[in-house]
C-alpha cells in the first residue's frame, strides 16, 4: 500500500518533469510574436523575457517551479497576468460540471445497455458501438450539432458538451461491459448455478455481476482519461468555457505556467482515480485480498 | 413418457464438428436407479453427463431424442471455475439451500468445519472444493444426481465420505468414473462407452547393481516466513524439517502422506521452483522435471503436439505418440483438440523426454487419470528408466500405484520422512 502510494507520487513527478521538458525544448516562446513586430526592438523583448525569468536554462526553471508548486503556488499566467490558480479554478469547476454528469450518465447508460444486450445475447449493438467508439470527437459533435439544428434545440448551455462527452463514454464502457458480462454469463460456475435453479435476479447479483466487475473497475481510470482528453476538444468546439479552450489557448501562446498547471492537475486526478480503482478491486475481489 | 422414468435417451449422440464424442446411446433411468458410466479418457463421459444436464458447449451438435423429467443435480468434475470465486464455501451452498444455517449443517456433515466454511474457493484444497460441489448439488433436492468423477481428487477417508453421501441420498444416480471400485461401492449398473481394459501395471524394471546417485537431498529445511503488520519477520511452521533422501538411477521411489505434509514443497524444491532455508539438493547438472496435478494444463493449448514434444526433446517424432497410446497421425494436431486424459499423456511424455537421464517427479499427476492411461504412461516411464536410467519420484495417495510402480515407498508427515 505504501509502495503503491510512493509509485503514485513518482508517477506525478515524472509527468510534471516530462511535460515541463517537452514544452521548454519546443521552439518559440511567449514573446515569439513580439520579436517579429517592426515597432519593437529586440532588446526590449529580451528585457521582458529576463523579467519573467524565461532566459534561465530550463532545469533551473523546473526546480523553481517544483519549489513553488509544492507550496501550492502554480505561478502566474503570462497572458493574463493573474495567478494561475485564480485563472483555472473557475475553469475546472466548469469542466467538472460537464465531466461528472456525462461520466455518470455514460456509465449508467452503457452499463444498462450492455446488461440488456448480454441478457438477450443480442449482438446487434456491438458493431454500432465499435463504429461509434472509433469515431473522433469532431465527427460525433458535428453530428450532434447537426441534429440540434435540425430539431431546433438551443445551441448554448451545458447540454451540448454533456451530450457530446456522453457519446464518447458510452461506446467505450459498453464494449468493455458487454464483453465482461457475456464472458461472465458463460462462465462455468454461472452455468452450473443456473442449472441448480438459482433464481435469475440472484444469479445476476450474486454470480454474474461480481464476476464481471474486475475489468469494469479497472476501466474507471481509462474512461476518465478518455473523457478528459475528449472534453478539451468538445469544449472548444461547443464554446463551453471550461479548461479546454483555456488549455488550447495557453499551448498556442506558450503560457508555460498555465499549461504546466493544467497537465499536473489532470494527471493528479487520473492517478488518484486509478489508485481508488485499485483499492476498490482489492476490496471486492477475495482472490486479491486473501492470497494463499 | 413411460411412468416413473426420469431420464430417457434414445439413440442420443453428441458431435463436435465432424467428430462424434459418443453414441448413439440408449439409456433409461427411473427413481432409485443407479448407473455408472465407464470408459477410457476421451470416450465422451463428461460430454454425456453435460448433455443430460443441459450444460453442453453451445458449439456441440446433437442427434436422437432426450427427455428429462425431474430436477437434475450436477456434480461437475472439480476445477477452480466450477465455483464462483466471489462467494465463500458457505455462501455457495446457501444460495442453493436457501438458508445459511442449513448450508452450514450440510458442509459440517462432510467435514468442512465452521472456520473453513468462510473460506473462498481459492483458499480451499481440491478435495474440499469437490465436497462443496457435492453438497451444493444435494442442497437443491434433486431427483437425479449426475456426478462426473466425484472422487478423483479425494483421499481415501474423504472418498468414503462422499460415496456414503451419494449412496444414502434417495435420488437416482448417474456417475462417471475411471475407478471400477466406485461402481462396486455404489452398486451401479455399469454402462461402458469403451470396452473394459486390462489395467494391470507392469512391475518395475530391476535397478542395476552399480547405479549411480541421480538425486541427493541432505537435511533440507524450509519454513514459510511472512511479515506482520509492522513489517517484522515472523517464522511460520516447518514445512520441511530435515529431509534427507537418495534416489539412484533407474529407481522409482513412491512418496505418500497426508495433505500438508510437505510432499509438494519437496517436489518444487527438487525442481528448483522454490527456495529452501538450509540443507542441500544435488541433482547433477539438471533440475528435476516436475509434473503436477492436472498435467493437462501444463500444455499451451495453441501449440501442436509436435511443438510441445520438440520443445522438450528436439529429436522427438510421432513414434512417441504411439508409445503413449495415441495415434501417430495426431502429431500435427493442436493440443486443444485433445481430451483431458489425452493431454495428460502428452504432458507426462514431454516431461519424460525432458528429464533424459535425470529425475522425473510425478506429483499426484496420475491421480485423476483413468486406468488405461495410467498403464500406458507407466509403461512409457519404465521404458525410459530402462533405456536412459531416468529416476522417478512418484508422489501419490493411491496405494495401488505406489505398490505397483515403485521399488520402495516412503511416507512423509509434518515435514519429516519416515
Amino acid at each position: 500500500m505504501i509502495r503503491r502510494l510512493g509509485a503514485c507520487v513518482l508517477q506525478l513527478a515524472a509527468i510534471s518533469f516530462i511535460a515541463f521538458y517537452l514544452f521548454s525544448v519546443a521552439p518559440g516562446d511567449f514573446y515569439s510574436a513580439e520579436r517579429l513586430s517592426p515597432q519593437l526592438e529586440g532588446r526590449s523583448v529580451d528585457q521582458w523575457r529576463a523579467a519573467k525569468g524565461l532566459d534561465e536554462p530550463w532545469p533551473e526553471r523546473y526546480v523553481l517551479w517544483c519549489e513553488s508548486a509544492l507550496r501550492g503556488d502554480f505561478g502566474t499566467s503570462l497572458a493574463y497576468g493573474v495567478p494561475v490558480a485564480r485563472l483555472i479554478a473557475p475553469r475546472i469547476l466548469k469542466t467538472a460540471l460537464v465531466l461528472m454528469p456525462s461520466l455518470a450518465l455514460g456509465w449508467a447508460l452503457a452499463f444498462s445497455l450492455a446488461a440488456w444486450a448480454a441478457r438477450r445475447r443480442d449482438r446487434i449493438l456491438e458493431p454500432v458501438m465499435s463504429v461509434a467508439g472509433m469515431s473522433p470527437e469532431v465527427i460525433l459533435v458535428s453530428l450532434l450539432l447537426w441534429l440540434a439544428v435540425w430539431a431546433g434545440a438551443p445551441l448554448a448551455g451545458a447540454w451540448l458538451p454533456i451530450a457530446g462527452l456522453t457519446a464518447i463514454v458510452v461506446p467505450l464502457v459498453f464494449l468493455h461491459a458487454f464483453s465482461a458480462l457475456t464472458t461472465a454469463r458463460e462462465a462455468n460456475f454461472v452455468r452450473i448455478a443456473r442449472s441448480r435453479g438459482v433464481p435469475r435476479t440472484r444469479l445476476w447479483t450474486r454470480f454474474i455481476l461480481p464476476a464481471a466487475a474486475n475489468p469494469l473497475v479497472s476501466l474507471l481510470g481509462p474512461s476518465l482519461a478518455t473523457a478528459v482528453g475528449s472534453s478539451l476538444v468538445i469544449e472548444a468546439m461547443t464554446g463551453w468555457p471550461g479548461l479546454g479552450p483555456l488549455f488550447l489557448e495557453a499551448v498556442q501562446a506558450r503560457d508555460y505556467d498555465v499549461v504546466q498547471a493544467v497537465v499536473v492537475i489532470l494527471a493528479a486526478a487520473l492517478t488518484f482515480l486509478n489508485l481508488a480503482a485499485d483499492l476498490l478491486l482489492y476490496r471486492i475481489d477475495p482472490r486479491i485480498r486473501l492470497r494463499v | 413418457m413411460i411412468g416413473g422414468t426420469l431420464v430417457f435417451l434414445n439413440t442420443w449422440s453428441v458431435y463436435y464438428g465432424a467428430h462424434r464424442a459418443f453414441g448413439p446411446l440408449d439409456l433409461r433411468i427411473g427413481a432409485g436407479g443407479k448407473i455408472g458410466i465407464a470408459g477410457a479418457s476421451g470416450s465422451g463421459k463428461s460430454t454425456l453427463l453435460a448433455s443430460i444436464c443441459g450444460l453442453l458447449d453451445p458449439a456441440a451438435r446433437t442427434s436422437g431424442a432426450i427427455e428429462i423429467t425431474g430436477r437434475i443435480g450436477y456434480i461437475p468434475q472439480e476445477s477452480l471455475n466450477s465455483l464462483s470465486p466471489h462467494l465463500t464455501a458457505l455462501d455457495q451452498v446457501a444460495e442453493i439451500a436457501g438458508s445459511r444455517e442449513r448450508a452450514s449443517q450440510l458442509l459440517a456433515s462432510i467435514g468442512i468445519t465452521t472456520d473453513r466454511q468462510n473460506f473462498y474457493p481459492h483458499q480451499l484444497s481440491g478435495g474440499e472444493r469437490q465436497r462443496v460441489l457435492v453438497q451444493q448439488a444435494l442442497a437443491a433436492n434433486p431427483d437425479v444426481l449426475v456426478a462426473d468423477e466425484p472422487t478423483a481428487n479425494l483421499d481415501e477417508a474423504n472418498e468414503a465420505l462422499v460415496l456414503g453421501l451419494l449412496e444414502t441420498h434417495q435420488a437416482a444416480l448417474i456417475v462417471a468414473s475411471h475407478r471400477e471400485t466406485v461402481f462396486d461401492r455404489l452398486q451401479c449398473r455399469v454402462l461402458r462407452l469403451t470396452p473394459r481394459v486390462d489395467a494391470r501395471l507392469a512391475s518395475p524394471p530391476p535397478i542395476p547393481e552399480a547405479a549411480h546417485v541421480t538425486a541427493r537431498v541432505d537435511a533440507l529445511t524450509k519454513t514459510y516466513a511472512h511479515r506482520d503488520f509492522f513489517l517484522r519477520q515472523r517464522q511460520g511452521p516447518h514445512i520441511l524439517d530435515g529431509v534427507s533422501l537418495v534416489i539412484r538411477a533407474g529407481e522409482t521411489v513412491a512418496l505418500s502422506g497426508p495433505s500438508g505434509a510437505g510432499k509438494s514443497t519437496l517436489a518444487r524444491c527438487l525442481a528448483r521452483r522454490e527456495r529452501w532455508d538450509s540443507g542441500q539438493i544435488d541433482t547433477g547438472n539438471r533440475p528435476a522435471q516436475l509434473v503436477q496435478q492436472e498435467p493437462s494444463e501444463s500444455l499451451n493449448p495453441r501449440w501442436t503436439l509436435a511443438a510441445c514434444l520438440r520443445e522438450a526433446a528436439p529429436q522427438a517424432d510421432a513414434d512417441v505418440l504411439e508409445r503413449i497410446g495415441l495415434s501417430a497421425k495426431w502429431f500435427e494436431r493442436s493440443v486443444s483438440e485433445l481430451s483431458e486424459g489425452q493431454r495428460s499423456r502428452v504432458a507426462i511424455a514431454r516431461a519424460v523426454l525432458a528429464a533424459g537421464d535425470g529425475l522425473l517427479i510425478l506429483d499426484e499427476s496420475l491421480a485423476s487419470l483413468d486406468a488405461s492411461t495410467v498403464r500406458d504412461v507407466a509403461a512409457f516411464v519404465q521404458d525410459a528408466q530402462q533405456s536412459s536410467g531416468m529416476a522417478c519420484l512418484l508422489i501419490t495417495h493411491r496405494l495401488d500405484l505406489a505398490a505397483g510402480l515403485a521399488h520402495r515407498a516412503l511416507s512423509m508427515e509434518q515435514g519429516r520422512l519416515r
